[in-house]
């Protein structure tokens, strides 16, 4: 059964030394010679159309229909795998249940009797008559009589006697009696030529009764009575030919007997020596040789093996287009540069079969293939299918060849990065999470270029849907740089589960990500054509559509068109079909009335329904257990959650393997579901309870088979658990699913931790007393992993939860905790514009008030929070000093991490214009603190930068974002991403790199999407909206710009959207909307660019008051437009000072300002907006 | 309960050997039949096999049982008892138990199960004539014209098949 079996054990020698005789009644010896008992009748039949097929595969279903046509397939099928296990036990009566089977094999897609043929009397006796021919045709006639002699001697009796009676035996029986006839009259021949002749004339007689028809034998008399110089009965023996000829047959003697007969009236010298044998004219040719007597024995090879060839054609149909360009991509990875192709197609389409092309052509090309395949569900641990490839290469380099020292010493650092994958190396992580996920992935990233370095790899990924988080990251983090490396990674996805995956943005993300990325290619496996499926008949079955008569036609188009119809074409449905019908009759005697009239399969998941309930009903209780195990089966669990021995399971799940559902892993003893389909149809095809009970029975198994080495094990148990939570496994559920969460962070796997707090959630019993997972608890847990995670809206409700049960209890420690894990080092500010939680301002103050003396740490962190809490509401000012106050007791505390995040509390609290100094210097204060975690300070560079933007150094500008660039790179938060690259946009918007702005915006308000905060949309209409405006363009967003600002939570918005209808021409409704809208403006981190564009606004139609505004913006004047972390950034505000002075009838001031804009900008270098100051300054002249 | 087995989608019954021993297939299922048999034959030769719901808890009993007694040539089996639990007669279990049996056997090398008619176990001996079971003297089962369980039942003592 173990596919690779290494040495050569006894049990091998004693397979070669069985003796399989079906020269008489069938039996087997043994090595000492000795008879076997064989059992009863039906097990002894099971044997010899075993021997029959040998050496080529008995499919199972034939087995079936030819020993038990009136059963019902699932008992028959049965009784046939019990009588199978007996012969075994016959065959290797030595061997231990739990050491693979060398004698008797299961093969898809049936049973193999894996013996020589040499083992079979049949086969040495034709081989023997063949060696006494070519012996006799050199002359050697003694030697031919001799091995004539001892080839005669081994038949007992009518071959196969005991099975007479059976059909199936016929053609081998008419065979074997054909190749002893021919024995017998070849050793009469050498008779003839040993001198013998009245003996061979004797044995012709014998032949003739036998087979009176035979003219060779006629001739062999003729021949053996005239050299015993008895010529008259060899003219005799002519006449009586010819009238039994003439009489029965009304034929004449051939004309080889007829020239016999002329030469023996002749005297011809020619008979003297060795007559041409008419015999050898009708020679019942063993030619071929022994080897392949097998099949010849047997009857013709049935649809069988036509099935058998179905799933591994000997080319891919319909894929010519995909290997091509794989063999292409894989070329460039010799070549040294790798990258990522994406191969996508619905289930059952042949994506791995693609992959296993692709394998083979790396193979070709001298790159070394690596599989690793995700695994559904929740069971894998993080970072599992690199763990795999890592594993594997490793395994390779410690077996491999090549410098000893420079091998071990790459096994070193592989074998290192695996340990800090699976977290075994219980480095601590706490400091930074983020710089440590970083260097984790970087390590993983040159160990692979080192290794790939070394020679060419290609990474076969399978099933990257169901990858985890963490997985799916580590891939578009390698992604990037695959295309300067000899590294190709062939990862297979189904788009539908990629579709059903919203829950999982991740994937989505990852998706959008590496598409980005150079290098990376997507490839859709579709379902074949109608002429593909024709294609794929053709191909997978020409022996028997010859037979069938079809050889010059092709497949019938009606069959072909039938099962098109019927599959859509999809290759997996396509083979199960086949199997289904072939399972019921022969393929090649299948029509297309057949595929239209089979009953029930209305999908793939019926047809392998169908297939399954062919099985003894104790393996198919099996196999829904396996089911719930997952894709890929463990053998020991299987055994321990269903109770049952480990040989009886064995034994019930090989009719499984033999028609495929089930395949064994090579090397173990663990199974493999044959395709995701089948697992998912056993799985669909189970109650809720049924799986939840087997869920049960498995998560146990597994804590069994492990004790005291469950830490590997806790993302399966917790998933085994977690699905029988409701009928009393909750406390473990939980509790799995917590330690998975705490070990998931520990690997810096932020969004599979969210994924177990949340499991652990669900799966807690409401009725629970344990302190430890109470529900707040976990609660405040899943806050702390989703605001990690970046999922800030999330984090939010279940905080809130939290703050409420906590609240309801009066535990104030609980309410503390989860009311200030927002206060944490944050960019922006948690709430959506202008939105006061006044709920949560009233939770925090309540507790400062409750807070006892002594706890000063808790009290800034309290008051910290709550000054953020309060921007947005009326007591802003407040807020500001409350941070202030916070940051003042962590300053006396002397706690740096308080510190940094008190700091930024108050950076947040006071986002005012009045503020922007004390901002600038607490920014400056957090990047001075010790061991500062890197979002934290790229936090503080963003809360620094638009001070420098303002300011106009826009040198330092750049430095702060190249640096802030780099850093994300490497914690890769989307939070952080997107600030960045909204920094970023700004800084292309004042060069007018318009393109590069629209690029930027998209991909920014993209990742924002993921964190949930505010706005993302509106402010990538703002960005487009003053890129059109800056380009000349007006009235393109108009609509959208009228729609969002509507809204009184998008007030941002208004002035642009009036700015736009101006631009637009309609002034009239510019004034309606100002009446609508009013023009406050809030003092809040908008007020700069609010105030501005107003000032663009009055200068145009004379509201709001441009006096007014004069006011707010001539002190500013020499500062440069931005908003936020400089989303938009604009030119000097002495353009719209200059515009406004215009406006109230100032001119020579309006000048002056609009001279100082052009000399700003054009000392910065931003051309286009140099180009509007001087137009300005014209217009005002001219004006 | 019993009609739990009905309205799921599939079986997932499954036979198990268990320790031959009172009390190993759950209150008294086999009991007295092991009790018997124990006092015949050797422990070593008793074979005591359930049918378990994986659907059901761990701790449940099994839905039916059975007790074989491995003969002297290994080759002949004695089919001692065979009971399905009181809550789940009337779905066939019998049948897919006794079909179970016989695969269990057979893999083992039985060729030939042998069956002593118990007057008090009626359903057995039916279940049995219509599977294959023959009368020891080789009489068809169908012969016996079925009048009444006890009429028949004292008309054949041994019922064998063959395997």
């Amino acid at each position: 059964m173990l596919a690779n079996g290494g040495e050569v054990p006894d049990t091998v020698q004693a397979a070669t030394r069985l003796d399989f005789r079906i020269l008489g009644p069938v039996e087997v010896a043994d090595g000492t010679g000795a008879v076997l008992d064989l059992g009863s009748r039906k097990q002894r039949a099971v044997l010899t159309l075993l021997v029959l097929n040998a050496p080529h595969v008995a499919p199972l279903d034939q087995m079936i229909d030819r020993l038990w046509a009136d059963e019902p397939p699932s008992s028959a099928t049965g009784t046939l795998q019990a009588y199978i296990s007996q012969l075994r036990r016959i065959l290797e009566p030595l061997r231990s249940p739990r050491s693979p089977a060398r004698v008797l094999l299961t093969r898809e897609p049936g049973y193999l009797l894996d013996i020589s043929p040499d083992q079979v009397d049949a086969n040495r006796f034709s081989r023997a008559v063949e060696e006494a021919q070519a012996a006799l045709a050199d002359g050697r006639a003694g030697e031919a009589e001799r091995s004539l002699d001892a080839a005669l001697g081994t038949w007992r009796g009518e071959p196969l006697a005991d099975f007479s009676d059976r059909s199936f035996v016929g053609p081998t029986v008419a065979r074997l009696t054909e190749v002893r006839l021919l024995a017998l009259s070849t050793r009469a021949e050498a008779w003839l030529l040993l001198g013998r002749f009245s003996e061979a004339a004797v044995e012709a007689g014998h032949l003739l009764d036998l087979d009176p028809y035979r003219e060779g034998a006629w001739a062999l008399l003729m021949r053996a009575l005239y050299r015993d110089r008895r010529q008259a009965e060899a003219l005799a023996a002519y006449q009586r030919c010819r009238t039994l000829l003439g009489d029965e047959l009304g034929l004449d003697p051939s004309p080889e007997l007829r020239r016999l007969e002329q030469a023996i009236l002749d005297q011809d010298e020619s008979l003297e020596g060795s007559w041409p044998s008419i015999a050898r004219g009708e020679e019942i040719s063993p030619a071929s040789g022994g080897p392949s007597r097998g099949e010849d024995v047997v009857a013709p090879r049935t649809a069988g093996e036509w099935r058998a060839s179905v799933p591994r054609g000997r080319r891919l149909v319909g894929r010519e287009p995909h290997l091509r360009r794989i063999r292409e991509r894989v070329r460039d990875t010799v070549r040294g540069a790798g990258g990522v192709l994406l191969v996508s197609g619905e289930s059952g389409v042949g994506k791995t079969r693609l992959a296993e092309a692709a394998a083979e052509i790396a193979g070709e090309l001298g790159v070394t293939p690596v599989w690793s395949r995700c695994v559904e569900g929740r069971g894998a641990p993080a970072f599992w299918p690199w763990i795999q490839v890592l594993t594997t290469l490793e395994e390779e380099a410690e077996a491999g060849a090549g410098g000893l020292e420079a091998v071990t010493r790459e096994a070193a650092g592989v074998e290192s990065v695996i340990r800090r994958l699976t977290g075994a190396d219980g480095a601590s992580v706490a400091d930074d999470p983020d710089t440590a996920r970083f260097l984790l992935y970087d390590a993983v990233a040159r160990a692979l270029a080192r290794r790939a370095g070394a020679a060419p790899v290609l990474i076969l990924m399978e099933d990257v849907h169901w990858a985890d988080a963490a997985s799916l990251k580590l891939l578009t983090f390698l992604g990037g740089d695959l295309h300067r490396v000899p590294l190709l990674v062939l990862a297979t996805l189904r788009p539908e589960a990629a579709e059903a995956a919203e829950a999982r943005p991740t994937l989505t993300d990852a998706l959008g990500d590496l598409t980005r990325q150079r290098g990376t290619e997507r490839m859709s496996v579709t379902a074949f054509t109608r002429e593909q499926v024709a294609d794929y008949l053709d191909d997978a079955g020409p022996d028997d559509l010859d037979r069938a008569g079809r050889a010059d036609t092709g497949p019938d188009p009606a069959l072909a068109r039938a099962l098109h119809d019927r599959t859509g074409g999809n290759p997996f449905f396509l083979g199960e079909v086949l199997r289904l019908l072939d399972s019921v009759s022969p393929l090649d005697q299948v029509a297309a009335a057949d595929v239209t009239s089979l009953s029930v399969p209305e999908g793939v998941r019926d047809v392998i329904t169908q297939r399954v309930s062919r099985l003894p009903e104790d393996s198919q209780t099996l196999l829904r257990a396996a089911a719930v195990i997952g894709r890929d089966v463990d053998a020991d669990v299987l055994e321990a959650a269903t109770g049952i021995g480990g040989a009886r399971m064995m034994m019930l799940l090989e009719p499984a393997v033999a028609t495929g559902l089930l395949t064994e892993v090579a090397g173990s003893w663990d199974y493999r579901f044959s395709h995701a389909l089948v697992r998912e149809a056993l799985y669909t095809g189970l109650s809720r309870l049924q799986r939840a009970q087997i869920h049960g029975r498995v998560g146990e198994a597994v804590e069994n088979l492990h004790p005291g080495n469950l830490e590997p094990r806790l993302p399966v148990l917790a998933h085994h658990f977690g699905m029988a939570a409701r009928i009393g496994h909750s406390a473990k559920a939980t509790s799995y699913a917590v330690r998975a969460a705490v070990q998931a962070a520990a690997r810096l796997a932020y969004d599979e931790a969210v994924m177990f707090w949340e499991q652990a959630l669900a799966a807690l019993d409401p009725q629970s007393a344990d302190p430890a997972f109470s529900r707040g608890a976990l609660l405040i847990e899943l806050g702390r992993a989703r605001r990690v995670a970046g999922d800030v809206i999330t984090a939010h409700t279940a905080l809130d939860e939290a703050v409420t049960l906590a609240t309801r209890k009066g535990d104030d420690a609980a309410v503390i905790e989860a009311a200030t894990v927002f206060g944490g080092v944050t960019l922006w500010n948690w709430r959506a514009y202008g939105v006061v939680d006044t709920r949560m301002i009233e939770v925090l103050e309540d507790q400062l008030n409750r807070l006892p003396p002594g706890r000063e740490a808790v009290r800034a962190e309290l008051l910290g929070t709550l000054g953020v809490e309060l921007y947005y509401s009326e007591r802003r000012w407040e807020g500001a000093r409350l941070a202030a106050e916070a940051v003042a007791l962590a300053r006396r505390a002397g706690d740096h991490r308080l510190l940094a995040r008190t700091l930024n509390n108050f950076v947040i609290a006071s986002w005012t214009p009045e503020y922007e100094e004390e901002r600038y210097r607490a920014a400056e204060e957090i990047l001075s603190l010790p061991d500062l975690p890197r979002v934290a300070e790229i936090i503080a560079r963003l809360h620094r930068m638009p001070t420098f933007l303002r300011e106009g150094r826009l040198t330092d500008y750049d430095a702060e974002l190249a640096r802030c660039l780099r850093l994300t790179g490497e914690v890769r938060m989307p939070e952080i991403e997107t600030q960045v690259t909204y920094a970023a946009t700004g800084r292309a918007m004042l060069d007018g790199r318009w393109e590069e702005v629209e690029r930027l915006a998209a991909t920014g308000a993209e990742s924002y999407r993921r964190i949930s905060l505010w706005g993302p949309e509106y402010i990538h209409l703002l960005c487009a909206f003053f890129s059109s405006w800056a380009q000349g363009r007006h009235g393109v967003l108009l609509p959208e710009l009228l729609e969002a600002a509507e809204d009184d939570s998008n007030s941002l918005l208004r002035p642009a959207a009036v700015l736009a209808v101006i631009e637009a021409g309609d002034e009239a409704l510019a004034h309606r909307l100002i009446d609508r809208w009013g023009v406050a403006v809030e003092h809040d981190w908008a007020w700069q660019f609010v105030t501005w564009q107003w000032g663009l606004v009055a200068a145009r139609i004379g509201r709001p008051d441009p006096y007014g505004l004069l006011e707010e913006l001539e002190p500013i004047a020499e500062q440069l437009v931005t908003l936020g972390t400089g989303c938009i950034s604009w030119g000097t505000v002495h353009d719209v000072v200059a515009q406004l002075l215009h406006r109230i009838g100032r001119v020579e001031d309006a000048l002056t300002h609009a001279e100082r804009a052009r000399e700003i900008h054009h000392r910065l270098g931003l051309w286009h907006l140099e180009h509007r100051s001087a137009a300005l300054a014209k217009e005002i002249r001219e004006s | 309960m019993s009609s739990s087995l009905e309205s799921q989608p599939s079986s997932i019954l499954l036979l198990r050997e268990v320790l031959a021993h009172a009390g190993a297939t759950g209150p008294d299922l086999l009991d007295e039949a092991l009790e018997e048999a124990l006092s015949e034959v050797s422990v070593a030769r008793c074979r005591v096999y359930v049918l378990v719901d994986l659907a059901r808890p761990v701790d449940d009993p099994p839905v039916a049982g059975a007790l074989v007694e491995v003969g002297q040539p290994a080759r002949d089996a004695r089919l001692r008892a065979m009971v399905v639990a009181l809550p789940h007669r009337g779905q066939g279990l019998g049948r897919r138990l006794l079909g179970d049996l016989l695969t269990e056997m057979r893999a083992d090398g039985v060729q030939r199960v042998r069956y002593r008619v118990a007057v008090t176990d009626p359903g057995t001996f039916s279940l049995l004539g219509s599977s294959g079971f023959v009368a020891a003297d080789r009489t068809p089962i169908a012969a016996c014209r079925y009048d009444g369980p006890a009429i028949e039942a004292l008309a054949v003592t041994w019922l064998v098949r063959e395997l």
